[in-house]
């Protein structure tokens, strides 16, 4: 009933907030203008995600007591809100990826030094504990780094929405099964507050888009509250640090995975990291020619499989080698993909031949 | 039941190599792969099987795979034309190729030294028969088949793949047209061997009076068409210009029933009185005669390289109307008549008069005479098995000369460095 609640509450504001952001995105042109690699057709407000952090800071003003219990999560949320207003300003004037990524690793940098690292590997490759500093830069390289993933996955209606939900109701129900019911509240109000702007973003009426505001608080909310679940589980001393750490891996599998493959193969070919193409997986899937909805559930579907078979699987094998699992099966797929697409592109290349 | 089947399978080749090792011979041993089998009674491999069987087997020892599903027990021959027959309980065509492909393969490898392999099916096989055996690989991959239109995404991923691994694991790819050459050269560098389909087997027959009883319309001049249902065929468009000519009759015979779309077309023109749309005929008399009494014969094909039943048509000296595509203008020197849809058909039937249609025939015949016959495709294939056996190297489609940079350099004849190539058209 109180989840019910939550969501509701929230879903309740963004419904409020939207309509009045909308008409100010449109004045101001804080919205994304189609054209190039973009699909969608009319110009489009930004601000899905600002209207999401608003809901977000008007939901902790009313927030349960429980919550007091992770202090770190203040600072947390604080970042994140750093890193909307930075989304926020790119949104409007486009930023230099350099300076982005600068502020992105000082919210890091601050969340790491507040506290909130990993604090143990949990035998991944063999590997447990690290020394201090070792483990607070590798902190803050992952925090940056799934930042940028949920970042970049924001490229079809509802994918980005979707995925940060499905991250929502999966650290919900950790937080839930470990204990850590003050941030029970939090994941289920960030959940009504994304079911809400996903109506907007599939709609075809007042649409409005996520824009790097939403994708960079929603990426930074998920990878740290991830990594306080993770020590908060790791510290009950039961084996639910593993689970709860194979959980997580298969929720952000995708996101991380397709960025770092898209990075190694930019840096392979020589060109930057940054360089804007039409090669994550979210395109890979257009070859299927599948609609925007479709894509972003196909996507969604796949993490939970893997999250299901992690779970599964980690009861018998090491963590290391579901890793492994995941990424085989991740190149496995995107090989699929990828065959799919040039087999495409030679099909009207081949209508030529014929001609 | 499949697996005990394979089983006694395996039993039984395994005595059955036992006893051929004790028997020493000094011919090379070449195994073909990928048919339904011998003797010949479903398509164009199969027709190719059975005359290089006969073609080639004075000189090596032939060893052809055979689908047990196709052929009763009773049927079954353990020699055909001195070929040996060994009978897989596989299906050769749909999903069950892949597994029928590659038993046959690693059997093969037990004996054959060259590996005739038609279709693309088992070719994942192929980087492993490399990397561990010596065998040489001859593999025909047909048409362009993966992107035919009746096979499911799935199975279109998987024939693109097997190609890829098929023309880069082979010592000889072979396609069987000018157009699939290019595709080949273009998309793998591979230097790929044209050799097409015989034609000679088709003869003309007479018409019977029998025939003319039960076909009444085969009284009146016709035009003739023979293909699977399916819509790269372009069946509709025929039938639709056929359905405006109400004077001109078509026969045209396929597998109606198979599919939604030859249903489709058949309750929606079999109205029309001058069309006749018969259901398959067996009886290869019957056949050869309603086809070699034609006056035009209309052949919509818009895939799959060369087809054998426009080479045969040809053959028979009948006057072609085909569909106006790279392939089709390919197999017939450009010499024959083309459409592009119904109304180009529908103008070419109304206005092109008998002596053309005679003249273009007597081309179509001549052409046929000298590329399509199995004699010649039969030396072709030999050519290449010679071939396969001398080199382990495969031909690569840019001239060596490309590649040498500084002896070009030092006599200062860089420019052959760039050539133009036979796919850059």
């Amino acid at each position: 009933m109180e989840i019910l609640f939550n969501v509701l509450f929230s879903a309740s504001l963004m419904l409020a907030i939207v309509p009045v952001l909308i008409k100010g995105a449109l004045k101001i042109g804080l919205t994304d203008m189609p054209g190039g690699r973009k699909l969608h057709k009319q110009p489009t407000p930004l601000v899905g995600g600002i209207a999401i952090g608003m809901t977000t800071l008007m939901s902790l003003m009313v927030q349960p007591s429980g919550f007091a219990t992770f202090e770190v999560f203040y600072t947390l949320v604080a970042c994140s809100l750093v890193l909307l207003i930075l989304g926020a300003l790119d949104d409007y004037m486009e930023i230099r990826a350099s300076r982005k990524l600068l502020v992105q690793v000082m919210c890091a940098v601050v969340v790491v030094r507040s506290g909130l690292h990993l604090q143990s590997l949990f035998g991944i490759f063999g590997v447990e504990n690290i020394p201090l500093p070792v483990m607070q830069v590798l902190s803050i390289v992952i925090i940056t780094g799934v930042v940028n993933a949920y970042n970049l996955i924001d490229g079809v209606d509802g994918l980005s929405g979707m995925v940060s939900l499905l991250a929502m109701i999966v650290l919900g129900l950790i937080s839930h099964l470990t204990g850590a019911d003050g941030l029970t509240w939090f994941f289920t109000m960030m959940s009504g507050a994304i079911v809400a702007f996903l109506k907007f973003n599939l709609g075809q009426k007042n649409k409005i888009f996520l824009g790097d505001a939403g994708s960079l608080f929603l990426g930074f909310i998920i990878v740290c509250s991830s990594m306080a679940l993770l020590n908060h589980s790791a510290s009950r001393g039961d084996d639910s640090g593993n689970t709860v750490l194979v959980t997580l891996i298969g929720l952000m599998a995708i996101p991380v995975f397709d960025s770092l493959r898209v990075y190694i193969e930019r840096y392979r070919e020589g060109r930057s990291p940054f360089t804007a193409e039409r090669n994550h997986i979210h395109h890979l899937l257009q070859g299927f020619e599948l609609s925007p909805l479709r894509i972003s559930l196909t996507i969604v579907t796949i993490s939970m499989l893997l999250i299901a078979t992690a779970f599964i699987f980690h009861h018998w094998i090491e963590v290391t080698w579901v890793i492994l699992g995941m990424m085989l099966v991740f190149r496995v797929l995107i090989f699929v993909l990828n065959s799919n697409r040039e087999m495409m592109t030679w099909q009207q290349k081949i209508q030529s031949f014929e001609e | 039941m499949i697996v005990s089947q394979l089983i006694v399978f395996w039993h039984r080749i395994y005595i059955g190599i036992n006893k051929n090792n004790k028997v020493a011979t000094n011919k090379q041993k070449v195994a073909i792969i990928g048919t339904v089998g011998l003797p010949a009674c479903y398509g164009g491999f199969e027709t190719l099987t059975d005359h290089l069987v006969k073609n080639m087997s004075d000189t090596y020892d032939m060893t052809v795979y055979c689908s047990g599903s196709k052929y009763r027990k009773e049927e079954r021959m353990e020699t055909y034309h001195g070929a040996k027959l060994v009978y897989l309980p596989l299906q050769a065509n749909g999903i069950q190729s892949i597994l029928y492909d590659t038993l046959s393969i690693l059997h093969a490898l037990f004996f054959a030294d060259v590996l005739l392999i038609l279709g693309v099916a088992g070719a994942w096989i192929l980087p492993f028969v490399r990397l561990f055996t010596g065998k040489r690989i001859i593999i025909s991959i047909d048409g362009i088949e993966w992107k035919r239109g009746k096979w499911s995404r799935p199975a279109k991923l998987y024939l693109w793949w097997a190609e890829k691994l098929a023309v880069k694991y082979s010592h000889i790819d072979i396609s069987d047209n000018e157009s699939i050459q290019d595709y080949t050269a273009q998309r793998y560098g591979s230097l790929s061997r044209i050799i097409e389909y015989g034609a000679d087997h088709a003869q003309p027959a007479a018409m019977s009076s029998s025939l003319r009883e039960q076909y009444p319309f085969l009284r009146n001049p016709y035009a003739f068409k023979v293909c699977r249902i399916e819509p790269e065929n372009n069946i509709h468009v025929v039938l639709e210009a056929f359905s405006q000519l109400t004077k001109h009759q078509l026969v045209i015979i396929g597998n109606w029933k198979n599919s939604d779309y030859g249903i489709r077309l058949r309750d929606e023109f079999s109205m029309f009185s001058n069309i006749h749309m018969l259901d398959p005929i067996y009886d290869q008399q019957k056949l050869d005669m309603i086809r070699s009494n034609a006056v035009v014969y209309v052949h919509g094909h818009s895939a799959g390289g060369t087809n054998p039943s426009l080479v045969e048509a040809m053959y028979l000296g009948l006057p072609v109307i085909a569909y106006n595509v790279s392939y089709n203008r390919t197999t017939t020197e450009g010499k024959a008549l083309y459409f592009s849809g119904h109304t180009d058909l529908y103008e070419l039937i109304r206005t092109t008069e008998y002596p053309e249609l005679t003249r273009i025939g007597k081309v179509m015949k001549e052409v046929a005479h000298r590329r399509y016959t199995w004699s010649l495709i039969a030396s072709k294939y030999r050519l290449l098995v010679d071939e396969a056996l001398s080199t382990s190297r495969k031909s690569d489609v840019t001239p060596a000369v490309t590649k040498v940079d500084t002896v070009l350099s030092d006599l200062q004849i860089q420019h052959l460095k760039h050539q133009k190539m036979f796919f850059e058209k």
